[in-house]
Formats: structure tokens, sequence, C-alpha cells
């Protein structure tokens, strides 16, 4: 009788994909992140293209290193881990490649805040607008808080899950999803007043 | 530390953020992922391999240089002598007179002629043998050293129980009173860095003089 991979846990798929190398539960492994990681790591870096290279990127090292997964973790924890680091190592190179680019053009040690015209008070009301809106003063805050943020709020993970994942204590990830939402609620006191 | 009330005070904006609209993966996301997937498999393969060249070719490199360095050294290890440890070699190639010499012959003038001549006989010998081995340049080179050639044709007539020394050699040898002196106190060699020291008649007369002196003077105190 043929297995309904469908039926199965992220775990057991990937003891599957493990064990016997059976592509199709590694297809249904995609099938079930690719969105989520997505969205994941959209919300960290915010452009569209890059997400969507660092996500099969993932699921790349999935499928290469597969064998380095060990059955103790939970499937989502693992994979949130490699997203997680491959956006960190984007959004960093990014920074530093930013940082350059502005000097460049400017003098010796001075650098530039550029201007965000994209915010006007008027056309808030709109729910597109608003997201946008709220996309861009996610990218304000620190990254490190920022992730858990999003891991917390937006990815609605466990406090023990991202604990896991960011690979620190469960009351670290609480101070810094604490710290994330303050800096978040303050760079949009416009639309929060109260 | 961090209680429920605070996801109160950010109810709103939790709740946006929940509600933030869901990124989606573009269309052909699966196939894209096989192509590069199946496109890494080939492109690890060739940077394996790549990078195991590239590793080793290095390594290789090395090992040959500190083969190459320890033969070298252990080579020119072998071949070092300390100075200081070397056995000096055995000059069988000069004649040697003692003090002990001298005051044999006085003490027998008969035995004057024959004691350095049993000596000399002997040393000879081997010095003869050697320079027989010897390149016959190297033997031209010893005959110029003064006095040389006339030795080297007196032993060359050496048979047992005839006189070695030549009348010349003996005139310069046996001064007035029977007491030995040699002519040129160290038979030279070439290359060598010996002072040769000649003395004329009248110096060697006068050294025999000194020494018979002496001797006299010593045999005098002596009960």
């Amino acid at each position: 009788m043929e297995k309904d991979l469908r039926q199965l846990t992220d775990e057991e798929l990937i003891l599957e994909f493990q064990q016997s190398g059976n592509e199709e539960a590694f297809e249904i492994l995609v099938e079930r992140f690719k969105n989520p990681l997505m969205n994941f790591v959209y919300r960290f870096l915010g452009d569209y293209e890059s997400c969507t290279d660092i996500v099969q990127e993932t699921f790349i090292k999935v499928f290469r290193y597969k064998d380095s997964y060990s059955s103790v973790a939970k499937f989502n924890t693992w994979i949130y881990t490699i997203a997680g680091n491959l956006a960190r190592s984007e959004y960093r190179r990014r920074r530093r490649r930013n940082f350059f680019s502005i000097n460049d053009y400017g003098e010796e040690h001075q650098t530039y805040d550029l201007p965000d015209n994209t915010y006007r008070p008027d056309d808030a009301t709109d729910s597109g607008i608003k997201d946008e809106i709220i996309q861009k003063a996610l990218l304000k805050v620190k990254d490190v808080y920022r992730e858990a943020v999003i891991l917390r709020d937006i990815q609605e993970l466990s406090y023990e899950e991202i604990s896991e994942i960011l690979g620190i204590e469960v009351g670290t990830v609480k101070s810094r999803i604490n710290r994330g939402r303050a800096q978040l609620q303050k760079l949009l006191k416009h639309i929060y007043k109260d | 530390m961090y209680p429920e009330n605070d996801e109160n005070k950010y109810k709103n904006l939790i709740d946006d953020l929940k509600n933030l609209k869901k990124i989606e993966a573009p269309v052909g996301f699966e196939q894209k992922l096989w192509n590069k997937i199946n496109s890494s498999d080939t492109k690890e393969k060739q940077s394996l391999l790549t990078k195991l060249s590239a590793r080793l070719i290095p390594a290789f490199a090395v090992a040959a240089t500190a083969i190459l360095l320890f033969v070298v050294i252990e080579n020119s290890a072998n071949e070092y002598q300390d100075p200081f440890m070397i056995e000096p070699e055995e000059r069988t190639d000069l004649i040697s007179f003692s003090t002990d010499d001298i005051q044999l012959l006085e003490s027998e003038p008969s035995a004057v002629t024959e004691k350095p001549q049993v000596q000399t006989e002997e040393k000879s010998s081997v010095r003869f043998r050697k320079k027989e081995a010897a390149a016959p340049e190297a033997l031209s080179n010893e005959n110029q050293i003064a006095g040389r050639s006339e030795i080297i044709e007196e032993e060359d007539s050496v048979t047992p129980g005839s006189p070695i020394l030549s009348s010349s050699v003996k005139d310069e040898l046996v001064g007035n009173e029977g007491l030995v002196v040699p002519a040129a106190s160290t038979q030279m060699q070439q290359n060598l860095n010996f002072r040769q020291v000649q003395l004329s008649k009248e110096e060697q007369q006068e050294v025999i003089e000194l020494k018979s002196k002496i001797l006299k003077e010593n045999r005098t105190k002596s009960p």
C-alpha cells in the first residue's frame, strides 16, 4: 500500500527524504514552507527579488544538507534558522554596499539620512498604503528586534520556537520583541496616536 | 517580566502586523528551484574538483620543498667535520732529532752515525714509499727545498748495513766534538707553514760550542 505523503508531518517528511531520498517528500515540504518563508524573508529585507532567491537558496540547502537535520529538532525551526541566517547575511551585505555607495558622493566621513517622502497622513487610510508604511517602518527597526517581531507577530511562532531559531534564551526573545514593538510603535505614532 | 498586558499595550500594532498582506512565492518557484538544484549539483562537483586541485598543488609543492631541504641539509651535515674533533695525521715524513739523540751521540761517538741512521732509515723508507705514490710534480716541488735533493739521493741508495748519510750531510750533522746538529732542524714540505732555517758553518760551530758548554756544565753539576 502506497503511503500518502501529504498526511505526514514535516518531521516525518524530512525523515522520509533523508532515508529513502524520496523527492516527493521534499516537494511537499517546499509547498508547505515556500509562502511562510517568503513572508518572513520579505518582511525582513523588503525586497521581493532577493527574498525569492533567499528562499530558493534555503530549499537548496535543505536538499543538499538533509542529513544534517536531527530528528530531535522541529523541522520548521530548522528551516527558519537557515532562512534567517541567509536573510541576515544578505541584509548585512546590502547595508555595507549602501554605506559605501552613499559615502562615495559625500565628503570624507560624512553620511546622509535619506528622506522618506512616501508617507503622507492623508493617504494612510488605504489598507495597501498602510501595509507599505508598516513595512517601511519595520525596516527601520534594528535588525535583531525586527527579526524577533516578525517571527512572533507576523509568523505567529511561539516564544520557544523563536528562541530555538535565534539561538537565544526565551527571556531575551521576549525582551527583543518588546523593544522591537516599542520602536515600531514610535515610528508609527501618527497611526497609533493613543 | 513581560506580562500579557504588554501585548495589550501594542494590541493595535500586533493586529496590523498579523493582518499584513501575505507574501506568496512567484509562479514557477518549484521549477526554478529544481533547475537551481540540478545546476548547483554539477557546479558543486566541479568546484569540489577545482578546490581539491587548488589545495593539493600547493600542498604537494610544500612537501616536495621540505623533502628537498631535508636531503640537502642531511648531506651537508654528513660532510661537515668539526675541526677540533679531527684526529691529527701522523707526520711520518718528518725527521726529528731530540736532545737525547745528541747526548747519545756524545757518549758513543761510534754510534753517532748509526743511531740517527736507524731512525732516518725507518722514517725515510716510509717517506719514500709515500713519495712513490705521490705525483711526480709534488716530488719535484719537494726537491726544490734546499738540501732535500741530497738527502733523497742518499735515501735512494740505502741498503742494509751501508752508511745512510752522505759525507756532506755528515759534515753538517756531525760537529767537531762528535755532536750531531741538524743542518736544517726540520725537513720541510712545500705548502706547509713551517720556517726553514739554514745555518752557516760558523753558526753551526757556534751552536755546537754552546751546546757542549751546557753539557759540560751539567756534567760538573751532577755528582
